[in-house]
């Protein structure tokens, strides 16, 4: 009986650490799509907002003219001589250095040339 | 009437300098509550790609510092007929380049130089040098050497490839109502109101300077002629995104300067018909006088359709100063200038049904520089100038121009070529 009842205690402990993980595993990946969500939801902000605020002034630069870490420092210029807020200028470097890096990209191994 | 907007201007002025200081320590304030992580969203964007920003891909761009050298550069052909005496000639090549330097999302160091050929020889002139501190995400603080915030034209769109023409509007270069820099500390930012957006300058600098013509210098010194600091700022507003109202002005002192020494053909100054009789002259010194500058302006830039108007006017009290080649210093009276230009580009991209007439953009603008209380600088740069041009756009930022420039000098004396046309033909790129 004795046996037993450790037998099923283990079980039910076991039962319940099963549970407590599956509750830390699912909030994870739900944080991940929720971060890869407001991720794209930022990139759709910069696209808007880089036609909106850099138009202003001057033609679109293509997004493929500066490699992505060039879009950093030149979107902080930008930032400061247009008086852009900083949320929104990090929403246009975003765009700015995906749209470079997909554009530049070079093509996946194994892929005929 | 005169005195009290005299006193309201000195008004003004404390009020801006109050409000100034209170900005700047509120920034300080927030960049010393942000030390210990100017960047709140850092550990996050870590946590996601390891880097600046989630990546996509492997790249990894996660080091602090980043740098870029931007900026511009063009040439210049001239075709002038000035009354019917005609000339050409090559007449500007510029290169100006720009370095960024930025250090995580905590500073950007910035700074320009043109290299311009001259008549006798080669300039090289600091155009900018400043350190911009990213201490919120709604304000920067300036340092340094930068451009003026005062009007639109000269921050924004003087690069030649942004510039829709070929050279400046009437009165908005060197000589002119626009300020071009200053040296000091700038607070800066903006605030998204959804869809609108509201923007600040505010700036404190050594100010401007009288000129060796007895006009104004309104350039970069790095020190200071007087105790009263220069305030300067612009308020824009966008009620949607592509329709901007803007408002700045520039308040200072200017010191009058003394007789210049040696070197050059001394003027008698009474000659120049400034105020005053013989004996105050010889008993004059140097003074001071106050200036005040403000400005409107205005931009709709809607699909291929790019609209300017801008406004600036300028008011500098009366002055005791020696100018070059005076043997004694004179009392200038109050000196007025105007300038303003509206602009209009209409780029034919927005005719889709002739694609090969889509990179041209044919343009217009018309403006004008008056001044008052300064004959000699009136009459060389008082002016009402129309220009028509035709940008052909061989890429977003390489542009090929010509401009057929109309030129009428309005103070000019009876006898005086008053009349000059030009044809400007430019090469511009924005790198």
């Amino acid at each position: 009986m004795f046996v037993f009842r450790n037998i099923v205690g283990a079980v039910v402990a076991m039962a319940f650490s099963g549970i407590a993980l599956a509750q830390q595993t699912e909030p994870s990946d739900q944080e991940a799509v929720e971060r890869e969500d407001a991720y794209f939801d930022q990139i759709g902000r910069g696209a808007e907002a880089w036609v909106d605020t850099c138009g202003r002034c001057h033609n679109l630069r293509a997004p493929g003219e500066l490699p992505p870490e060039l879009w950093d420092v030149s979107v902080t210029h930008m930032r400061v001589r247009a008086n852009l807020p900083g949320d929104m200028a990090e929403d246009i470097k975003a765009f700015l250095m995906m749209s470079s890096e997909s554009m530049t990209e070079e093509p996946a191994s194994g892929v005929d040339e | 009437m005169t005195n009290f907007f005299k006193q309201s201007r000195h008004s003004l002025r404390h009020l801006l300098h109050v409000t100034a200081a209170t900005v700047l320590v509120l920034a300080l304030a927030a960049q010393a509550h942000g030390q210990d992580g100017p960047d709140p969203n850092a550990a996050s964007r870590q946590a996601q790609g390891g880097g600046y920003l989630p990546r996509l891909s492997g790249q990894n761009f996660s080091a602090d510092t980043s740098w870029h050298l931007a900026g511009y550069a063009d040439a210049t052909f001239v075709f002038s007929d000035l009354d019917g005496e005609s000339s050409s000639e090559f007449s500007r090549v510029r290169f100006n380049p720009a370095f960024h330097f930025q250090y995580q999302d905590l500073i950007l160091f910035e700074a320009e130089m043109e290299i311009e050929n001259t008549e006798t020889g080669t300039e090289v002139v600091l155009e900018y040098a400043q350190a911009n501190l990213l201490v919120h995400d709604n304000a920067v603080i300036v340092v340094g050497q930068f451009l003026s915030p005062v009007g639109q034209f000269q921050e924004r769109l003087h690069p030649s490839w942004i510039n829709r023409m070929a050279d400046m509007p009437a009165g908005f270069g060197h000589g002119g109502a626009q300020p071009g820099s200053d040296t000091g500390i700038m607070v800066r930012g903006g605030f998204n109101l959804e869809p609108g957006l509201f923007t600040y300058s505010l700036a404190i600098g050594n100010g401007p300077r009288v000129g060796h013509e007895g006009d104004l210098e309104l350039e970069a010194f790095n020190s200071d002629d007087n105790d009263d600091k220069a305030i300067s700022g612009r308020f824009g507003f966008m009620p949607r995104p592509n329709l901007e109202f803007g408002t700045s002005f520039l308040t200072a002192s200017v010191t009058g300067l003394e007789v210049f020494d040696g070197g050059g053909d001394h003027v008698d100054a009474r000659a120049f018909g400034k105020l005053g009789n013989e004996e105050e002259h010889h008993e004059l010194e140097p003074g001071e006088a106050d200036l005040f500058v403000w400005g409107l302006d205005m931009a709709f830039t809607e699909g291929p359709w790019d609209i300017r108007v801008e406004y600036l006017n300028s008011v500098r009290d009366p002055l005791n100063t020696a100018f070059e080649g005076a043997t004694e210093v004179v009392a200038f009276e109050e000196l007025r200038s105007t300038a303003w230009y509206a602009q209009m580009a209409y780029r034919l991209s927005g005719t889709a049904e002739f694609p090969a007439l889509a990179n041209f953009e044919p343009t217009i603008r018309y403006g004008e520089f008056e001044i008052e209380g300064h004959e000699e600088l009136a009459e060389h740069s008082a002016e009402q100038r129309l220009d028509v041009g035709l940008n052909y756009w061989m890429s977003p930022t390489l542009v090929v121009r010509g401009v057929v420039q109309s030129r009428e000098f309005t103070a000019r004396h009876e006898g005086e070529i008053d009349e000059e046309t030009r044809m400007l033909l430019q090469l511009s790129y924005g790198f």
